[in-house]
Order: C-alpha cells, then sequence, then structure tokens
C-alpha cells in the first residue's frame, strides 16, 4: 500500500517539474522588412549636369512632345531625346538633352520647359546640341526635394536615388501580426493632350499652357507660371486641388484635371487663379482625360494604386444644365493608358492590346477601326494626320490622313 | 492549469491500479499507436493539442511518424518523426520521447482591400519529453507526458504599394519568424 502511494506521488513530482520553470518560457518573434533610404545629391550639381550629349539608345520611353518637325520624347528620370521628324517615315535622333530626374516637358517658341527633380528649368532649344539654360525656377516641385527654406542650389539636397537595406528587429505589441503598410509613392508622373501654340502633348501630360500661363501638377498642387517672356518664367502662386492629380488637359479656356478618383475642371477667366466648376467622381484608378467642345473622354485602368480593377473608357457629356458632367457611356477596355483625339477618331493606348482608334463620331456607339498590337502601349498624340504613339518600346508613327486606310510610317525602337 | 493536471494524473492512477499486469514482449517488432491530448503551456496562452504516433516497438524501443493538429497562436499541422525509450521490463514503465519534423500553418490565406496578402511557410518543429505508461491488457496503455515543444511559423506579409502610371512600383514584404516555446502535458491512449 505504502508503494502504491508513493509512485503516483512520485510520478506527480516529476511530471509537474516542468511547471517551474514555464515562466522562462518566452515567445520570440523577430520582424524582417525592408527599409530604404534616400541618397542625396546637391541641386547645384544637377543643374551643372544639364547639357546636350550625342544622341544615346532608347532605353525607356516616358511623356512626348510634338513640335514642328522636332519630337521630343522624355526617358524617364534621364532627360529628352531630340529627335528629327522631318521625314515621319524616317526619323532621326539629333541629340539627347540630359535632364536629370525629368519627367515632363512642355515647349514654347524655342524655349523648352522641363522639370529637374524639384526645379523647372526654362532650356533654349533652338540648337538641340548646343543648349543653353535660360532660367531656374528653384522647388516648383517641393515634393523632390528635402525639406528646407534655402533656396540657394548649393544648399538644396535632393534625393536622386533610393537605398533599399534588409532590416531586422524584434516585434513589439501584439506580435507583429498587423496589414503593413508603406512602401514608397514615388511622386509625379503623368502626361495630357494639349494642343497648344507651338505643338502638342499627350493625354498623361503633366504640364500644359494657355496663352500666357503655364500650369502644372503635382500630386496635390497647381503652379500657375507666368510665360508671357518665354525664357523668363514667372511663378506666380500653387494651390491646393486635391489628393493625387495625375494628369492635366487644357480645352477651351478649361482645364481638366484627372486624378485617381476624379475628374475636376478648372474655369481659366482668371488665368491667374483657376477656380474649380465641377469635380465629378468615378472609380479609384489611373485616369488620363482629353475633351472637345462636348464631352470629355476618361480612360480609367486597373492600377495598384488601389487595388482598382477597372479597365473601361467612360465619356461624360460636358453640356449639362447643371455644372457637373454628366457620365453617357462606358466602354470595357483591356488596360487603356494615354488617349488622343482628333475630329470623329479616338485614338486609345490600350496596354498590352496595343493601339485601338475608334470611329466616335456616335459617342453612344463607338467602333472600331483598326487595331495595331504587338507593343505595349503607353500614350498617343493623334495631330495633323499622324498618330505618335509611345509604347514599351519605342516611338511609332501611324498615317491616318486616309481613314480607310490607316499605315505604320515608322518605329524608333530600343 | 495545475489543478486540471492533478485531476487528470489521479484518474490515470486509477485506471493504472486497476490495470493488468502483463510483460514487454522483446526482440519482436510491434505496431503501436499512441494517441493523446494534450495541453500547450507558453507565454501568450494555454491551447489544445492532439496528437496521433504511429510506429514500431521492439523491446524498449519505439520509432515511427507523428501528426495532430496544434492550437498554440496559430492553428497548425506538426508532421513530425518520433522516437521513444522505455525503461524497465514492467507493464508500467517510464519513458522519454523526442520529437523532430515541420509544422504547417493552417490558417486561410487572406487578402485585405488594400492589397496585403499574407502567406505563411513551414517552420521547424520538435519537442521533448518524459512520460509514463501504465500498462494495460494486450499490450494497450495509458500513457501520461510531459516535456517542451517548439514551433516556428513564418508569416509573409506584402502589400502593392502606389504604381501610378510608369511610376516605380514597390511591393514591401514584410516576414514575421516566431518561435514558439511551450510546455506540453498529455494524457492519451496506447495500443
Amino acid at each position: 500500500m505504502k508503494k502504491n502511494i508513493s509512485a503516483p506521488f512520485c510520478l506527480l513530482c516529476l511530471l509537474s517539474l516542468p511547471l517551474l520553470f514555464s515562466s522562462c518560457l518566452k515567445d520570440d518573434c523577430r520582424h524582417t522588412y525592408k527599409i530604404t533610404v534616400p541618397v542625396y545629391t546637391k541641386l547645384s550639381a544637377l543643374r551643372a549636369s544639364l547639357q546636350s550629349k550625342a544622341p544615346q539608345s532608347i532605353n525607356s520611353t516616358g511623356k512626348l512632345y510634338i513640335a514642328g518637325n522636332r519630337i521630343y520624347l522624355n526617358e524617364p528620370g534621364k532627360g529628352i531625346h531630340v529627335i528629327d521628324n522631318s521625314h515621319p517615315d524616317h526619323p532621326v535622333q539629333t541629340a539627347f538633352i540630359n535632364i536629370p530626374g525629368n519627367v515632363d516637358m512642355y515647349l514654347r517658341g524655342n524655349i523648352l520647359y522641363a522639370d529637374m527633380y524639384c526645379d523647372l528649368a526654362a532650356i533654349d532649344v533652338s540648337n538641340p546640341s548646343g543648349i543653353s539654360v535660360k532660367k531656374f525656377l528653384t522647388k516648383i516641385f517641393p515634393d523632390k526635394a528635402a525639406y528646407g527654406t534655402s533656396t540657394n542650389p548649393d544648399s538644396v539636397n535632393v534625393i536622386t536615388n533610393w537605398i533599399t537595406k534588409d532590416t531586422m528587429v524584434s516585434c513589439t505589441g501584439n506580435g507583429g501580426v498587423y496589414p503593413v503598410g508603406g512602401g514608397l509613392a514615388m511622386s509625379n508622373t503623368g502626361t495630357s493632350l494639349t494642343k497648344a501654340v507651338s505643338g502638342a502633348a499627350g493625354s498623361m501630360a503633366r504640364f500644359a499652357a494657355v496663352n500666357d500661363y503655364m500650369y502644372t501638377v503635382s500630386t496635390s498642387i497647381l503652379n500657375v507660371i507666368n510665360i508671357n517672356e518665354a525664357g523668363n518664367p514667372l511663378f506666380v502662386q500653387n494651390k491646393s486641388i486635391g489628393w493625387n492629380i495625375e494628369t492635366i488637359f487644357p480645352y477651351n479656356n478649361k482645364l481638366y484635371l484627372g486624378a485617381g478618383t476624379s475628374m475636376s475642371v478648372y474655369d481659366l477667366q482668371n488665368p491667374v487663379d483657376p477656380q474649380q466648376l465641377s469635380w465629378t467622381g468615378h472609380w479609384c484608378s489611373g485616369d488620363p482625360v482629353v475633351a472637345d467642345d462636348n464631352y470629355a473622354y476618361v480612360t480609367l485602368h486597373a492600377a495598384n494604386i488601389c487595388n482598382s480593377v477597372v479597365n473601361q473608357l467612360e465619356i461624360y457629356n460636358l453640356n449639362t444644365s447643371s455644372q457637373s458632367p454628366t457620365l453617357v457611356k462606358t466602354y470595357p477596355l483591356t488596360n487603356p493608358q494615354g488617349l488622343s483625339k482628333d475630329g470623329n477618331l479616338l485614338f486609345i493606348c490600350d496596354g498590352k492590346d496595343g493601339l485601338k482608334i475608334f470611329d466616335a463620331s456616335t459617342v453612344t456607339g463607338l467602333k472600331m477601326i483598326k487595331q495595331f498590337s504587338g507593343m505595349e502601349t503607353y500614350d498617343v498624340i493623334a495631330y495633323n494626320g499622324i498618330a505618335y504613339l509611345v509604347a514599351k518600346d519605342g516611338l511609332y508613327q501611324y498615317d491616318y490622313s486616309n481613314t480607310g486606310d490607316i499605315k505604320l510610317l515608322s518605329k524608333l525602337t530600343k | 492549469m495545475i489543478k486540471t493536471i492533478a485531476i487528470a494524473i489521479q484518474a490515470f492512477f486509477i485506471c493504472s491500479c486497476l490495470s493488468a499486469q502483463n510483460a514487454v514482449p522483446s526482440g519482436k517488432w510491434k505496431f503501436n499507436s499512441a494517441n493523446q491530448v494534450g495541453l500547450l503551456q507558453g507565454e501568450a496562452h494555454t491551447a489544445f493539442s492532439l496528437q496521433s504516433v504511429n510506429g514500431l516497438r521492439r523491446g524498449n524501443f519505439f520509432g515511427g511518424f507523428g501528426t495532430g493538429i496544434d492550437y498554440y497562436r496559430y492553428r497548425s499541422i506538426p508532421l513530425f518523426a518520433a522516437c521513444r525509450k522505455y525503461f524497465g521490463r514492467s507493464p508500467n514503465q517510464f519513458y522519454v520521447y523526442g520529437d523532430a519534423g515541420i509544422n504547417f500553418v493552417w490558417q486561410e490565406r487572406s487578402t485585405s482591400l488594400y492589397g496585403a496578402k499574407e502567406t505563411y511557410h513551414p517552420g521547424f518543429y520538435g519537442g521533448a519529453g518524459i512520460g509514463y505508461k501504465a500498462g494495460l491488457k494486450n499490450g494497450m496503455g495509458i500513457l501520461l507526458s510531459a516535456g517542451y515543444t517548439y514551433k516556428k511559423v513564418i508569416n509573409v506579409q506584402q502589400e502593392i504599394s502606389s504604381c501610378p502610371f510608369m511610376g516605380p512600383c514597390i511591393l514591401s514584404p514584410e516576414t514575421y519568424r516566431y518561435n514558439l516555446n511551450r510546455l506540453i502535458f498529455q494524457l492519451g491512449w496506447l495500443f
């Protein structure tokens, strides 16, 4: 009997022994993620590097500007390819203008306005091989410069690169099971179709001009710049215009702004202080916009910006009794990007589906009359019978002077 | 927790006293299946577990494979190799055990409204401890054990951040590696 009592007691003690150490057991969690740190460059050093260079191969394509016989094609972050287009069936690269951080551009006469990180540069391009910088406007795009009040180019630091590093820390709080936040949304990019005094820009442009004023948009700011004296641009003012602004398109003394979730129209009766006329919301998506006398055409493409899946063309009636445009019709597309309209022809870059050309004489019954595929398209300018198409692999030109026989004229690819 | 274990051990000994006293066969391979319920005690909380270990016994050695379900912090399915060493020749025996294998998290894969994707990857699973087998008829028995067990959970969360037009798309994968240390108390049936 004594044995039977002592055995369970011993076993109980033995098996309970680990409980003495239970408080020693700790859960451990390691959180690994990437951090991105900026690389700064002095603004003065960047300005010194703005110069003409010999023609270079096109490695990546961005925005486009057409002026006379010249095509200005942006290479994002690097500069602008200058292309002599005297013979559209045989374009020739004549120079490359090295402009670090450049994404957008606009041309007035021989003066090219280009962004260079936080600066706006006014460049005389009458001789593309020997450009001269007329003026810099500093911190026009402040989101691309480090914080600080100085405008001295030797004191202004510009973020020119990012370095990513792996980092590991101990988890905190509830053990680290959170929806992750963050990532870095680079500002800038974008474009718009602007038939201006001296040329045409694409629908993805962020620079546009009406008469003596140029307007530029960043994600939430509209800048007004007086370009009456082309070589001496003067900053007038900037105003807050919402958020996630992507494109600007001037038409009929109005500005059409495409944003991630809306299209808004600004009136230019007072050109130094544009006033909002209307705001029309839509699905969260990337959305360049063009307009004619009666309708605005907006392409929405699925973008990671809000995990949207909407890919369509939306057509809005601008001649409504109320000030807000009203939606007329939507057309499903694959991944529409830039678009352009000339007469009754509507050109739409539909991503990997290529270029689609529609007869838009009746907006409620668009008819596709031609499709060119085989390239991933980004933006298009239809101007004077030639469609200038920016695709991922280069610049294409199509002759649409005969709508029954739209044909490829040339391609300038990587 | 201690009260629960004490009650389980008392019940275990009542069964043990009533059990038949069969000798342990030696030199022959014999299939064994041990099926246990358990309590996991860790820093975070107390959780429930189930295990089934199946294999062959020869003399005082046992080797096999096990699986189960483990509800500590992340519900998971461990798959592991198991070994045991029994002591003595009577039907009632102490034993030590060791397990090693892989832990698979059994969670729903989720995607948030904002594009965050959450995935789990397999991690190491292991454990060791001591136990007591109260022998019953025909080689069956009741098992009581205590020990330490570890499981690793690897959770990767990835968010797709803003990617307007031709701007850079930045994916920000974040990895959480959990090292979960627990005590385990198990009661089971051996046949």
